[in-house]
């Protein structure tokens, strides 16, 4: 995977020609995010000629957003869409991915995710991967996130078992995505719910990236065990009718065990009614069989409705409050001279007399 | 103040400079032209989307919408011959982040008289489902610069205007007898009764001349100019109400312009925060890298066509807005006068086809002053 062949090189050299969109949500990230910006900022201006970075602020309370909007007057092509209430990180995730125009889409966990892991996912699309998932590995900091990834491994590989769509188990939320895969899913109405495995749906092969993961906000994540669990469930129903199919077999079984048994019943009854206790044991059973299946059917019909009810409902699944861009101050004229200009290779030459 | 034998100078020569300058003239006045490139109408009035409003762009400014209705009748017929008409145009809803929704729309042209109606298959298929609500058909043109610059300078000729090409005017001051004296970029100077500073982007930049007292906002704008495919041949499509995109005809160059709200504004200052007040020094020296692939990009995902349009060419210009205008879409004429300054005038208009209200403006103005001369004399 570190060898760089020709057609990497044939792909580094029609570069200029790609559009890369880097897509990251933030929530309380005023610490942080300008580290963040600058850095990728920098590495994507030495490396391709059209990009964008797309910011989706999970309505954050700590003067994120600000801090952002001073950015865009120095940085450029640097797009943030403010979010009128949290939806969460994987939510965020593809509404940032549904406004991103390039042709090759990055998303990334801004906060833990290294800026280098850029050029190295699109070495993978140049050498034809249109689906590159990256596999966080290292230090997470701490035995709660350990516990929290095991969870997560085993979990995707139920998940793989229970639907049959395709996702490396150990997946992390940086991967990169052709326009092809992006627009497989715009259609999608449980999209929001379906961020981590939903270039799966596609059925296009994928690569993976191992790197090592770092954190830029200097304290791990927190980790939130009803929310995973309620997203779990989520993903798990959402992605395949397979729960659905076995939920019908089940119930279909248990039906078949209740008639049987009651056959059961009826066949001792009259050939051996005088030895029963007054019918009490054959009833308790039979109730106690029906109502087992009973619950379960409810409870994935409740899922289900729950579904059909925010689908007639026809909320809006978010708002954009404040959708804003960068505009480079005119007066600034020195800024539009990037710091990596002058770093060699075929850029742009500074003519004699055109410094910063 | 009557205007036989007075001087008037008007300073600009885009459309509305020459339009008053002509007015002027065709009132008796002695006028002359000044406009600092070779050509009249070489620079904002040329860099547009050349779109002679029919009231849709502005659907939550129903007083400029209605006002553009009103005008365009009269000015279809005053210059009917730069008017292009042998386009469809379409106006598409957005699904979101618009700031009208269809019905919202149909009500507003309704309201204003402007036709609309539901565009066809043919139309309808062209567009995204995902990201457009709703398409309709409406009835809109652009106009020709060239053509419209060529009636203009014959009409100049035909009310007498002097018109000086290759000219700037860097100051004006008071001059001893009476009047003004305003001095030329090749030394000379010439005397005026009335001065009418129709520089638009330029209007605050005259020596001698405070500014304005409406704030101003200026950008620098990129539209780019491309070649339509083959299947959207013939066809104008302007995507409402929000940070999207429009392409329309552009007949001087026989390709069609783009722009985007996001994308075309490159940078933004009002000279009241900035202080810059030569826009044009600043749009010279600009670095203008197209954001052509940024627009086409965005614009695919509405009308996925627009993809195979061929990029010919950039036109960066300034733009010039009021301050208070900027958040909304009221495009007024300003039309500026000064107690300190009498016979000086401050016009900039937005939009082409609003010409007849900043004549208006004019001719209010001179009637105005000349019963207060009558009073005061």
């Amino acid at each position: 995977m570190q060898k760089v062949t020709s057609e990497v090189e044939a792909g580094r050299a029609a570069r200029s020609d790609l559009f890369v969109s880097v897509v990251a949500p933030v929530w309380n990230a005023s610490q942080w995010v300008q580290t963040y910006i600058e850095e990728m900022s920098a590495l994507l201006e030495r490396h391709f000629k059209d990009f964008e970075i797309v910011l989706v602020d999970d309505h954050s309370s700590d003067g994120t957003v600000a801090v952002i909007e001073r950015l865009q007057r120095s940085c450029r092509n640097l797009q943030l869409y403010c979010l009128a209430r949290r939806v969460g990180m994987d939510s965020a995730f593809v509404i940032g991915m549904e406004h991103a125009i390039g042709d090759v889409v990055i998303t990334m966990d801004a906060a833990r995710d290294p800026i280098g892991t850029v050029t190295q996912l699109i070495d993978r699309y140049y050498a034809g991967q249109e689906i590159v998932y990256g596999l966080r590995a290292g230090r997470d900091g701490g035995g709660g996130r350990t516990v929290y990834r095991r969870l997560s491994k085993l979990f995707f590989r139920v998940y793989r078992g229970v639907t049959g769509e395709d996702v490396p188990p150990d997946l992390s939320s940086l991967r990169l995505l052709s326009r092809r895969v992006v627009n497989t899913f715009t259609e999608n109405r449980d999209r929001y719910n379906l961020f981590p495995v939903i270039a799966a749906f596609t059925g296009i092969p994928y690569a993976t990236l191992s790197y090592a993961g770092m954190e830029r906000s200097g304290a791990p994540r927190q980790v939130d065990y009803f929310d995973s669990a309620s997203r779990a469930i989520y993903l798990l129903l959402l992605s395949s009718k397979r729960p659905l199919r076995w939920m019908t077999a089940g119930s279909l079984v248990g039906a078949i065990l209740s008639l049987a048994y009651a056959a059961y019943v009826v066949v001792l009854h009259l050939f051996r009614g005088n030895e029963l206790a007054e019918g009490w044991a054959s009833l308790s059973m039979q109730v106690a069989g029906l109502f087992f299946v009973l619950f379960l059917v409810l409870a994935v019909m409740s899922e289900y409705l729950i579904r059909v009810f925010v689908h007639t409902q026809n909320r809006p699944p978010y708002l954009i409050t404040r959708e804003t861009s960068s505009l480079v101050l005119a007066r600034k004229a020195e800024l539009n001279v990037s710091s990596a200009r002058g770093a060699g290779g075929d850029v742009a030459v500074l003519e004699s007399g055109e410094t910063s | 103040m009557r205007l036989e034998g007075a001087r008037a100078v008007v300073v600009g020569g885009g459309f509305y400079g020459a339009c008053i300058a002509e007015h002027l003239g065709r009132r008796g006045a002695a006028v002359t032209i000044v406009e600092r490139e070779p050509g009249l109408m070489a620079r904002a009035s040329y860099c547009n989307q050349a779109r002679l409003h029919g009231g849709y762009h502005y659907p939550r400014s129903f007083g400029t919408a209605y006002r553009s209705r009103l005008n365009f009748p009269r000015f279809r017929r005053e210059f009917s011959r730069a008017i292009v008409d042998d386009f469809v145009k379409i106006y598409a809803i957005a699904r979101a982040n618009s700031k009208v929704n269809a019905r919202q729309f149909q009500t507003f042209c309704r309201n204003i008289g402007a036709p609309l109606k539901l565009a066809g298959d043919r139309h309808r298929k062209l567009f995204s489902r995902t990201h457009i609500e709703a398409v309709f058909e409406a009835e809109e043109f652009v106009f020709d610069a060239a053509v419209l610059a060529q009636m203009m300078t014959e009409r100049l000729e035909q009310a007498n205007v002097t018109t000086r090409l290759c000219c700037r005017v860097l100051e004006v001051a008071r001059d001893a007898n009476r009047g003004w004296r305003l001095a030329l970029d090749d030394g000379s100077g010439m005397n005026a009764d009335l001065v009418y500073n129709c520089t638009y982007s330029g209007i605050n930049a005259i020596g001698g001349l405070p500014p304005t007292q409406h704030g101003i906002r200026h950008e620098v704008t990129e539209m780019a100019l491309v070649e339509l495919p083959a299947e959207l041949a013939g066809l104008s499509v302007t995507v409402m109400d929000g940070p999207f995109f429009s392409f329309m005809p552009f007949p001087p160059r026989g390709l069609s312009t783009l722009s985007h709200v996001r994308y075309t504004p490159h940078a933004s200052w009002s000279e009241a925060v900035d202080g810059v007040r030569d826009p044009y020094a600043t749009l010279e020296q600009f670095e203008k890298d197209t954001r052509f692939g940024y627009m086409i990009r965005d614009a695919r995902r509405f009308i996925p066509s627009i993809g195979e349009a061929r990029y010919r060419d950039s036109l960066f210009e300034v733009k010039t807005v009021l301050l208070r205008n900027e958040f909304d879409d009221g495009r007024p004429i300003l039309f500026e006068t000064s107690p300190q300054y009498p016979g000086v005038y401050w016009v900039l208009g937005s939009k082409i086809d609003n010409i007849y209200d900043a004549l208006s403006a004019v001719d209010e103005d001179l009637k105005q002053s000349s019963s207060a001369h009558q009073k005061s004399a």
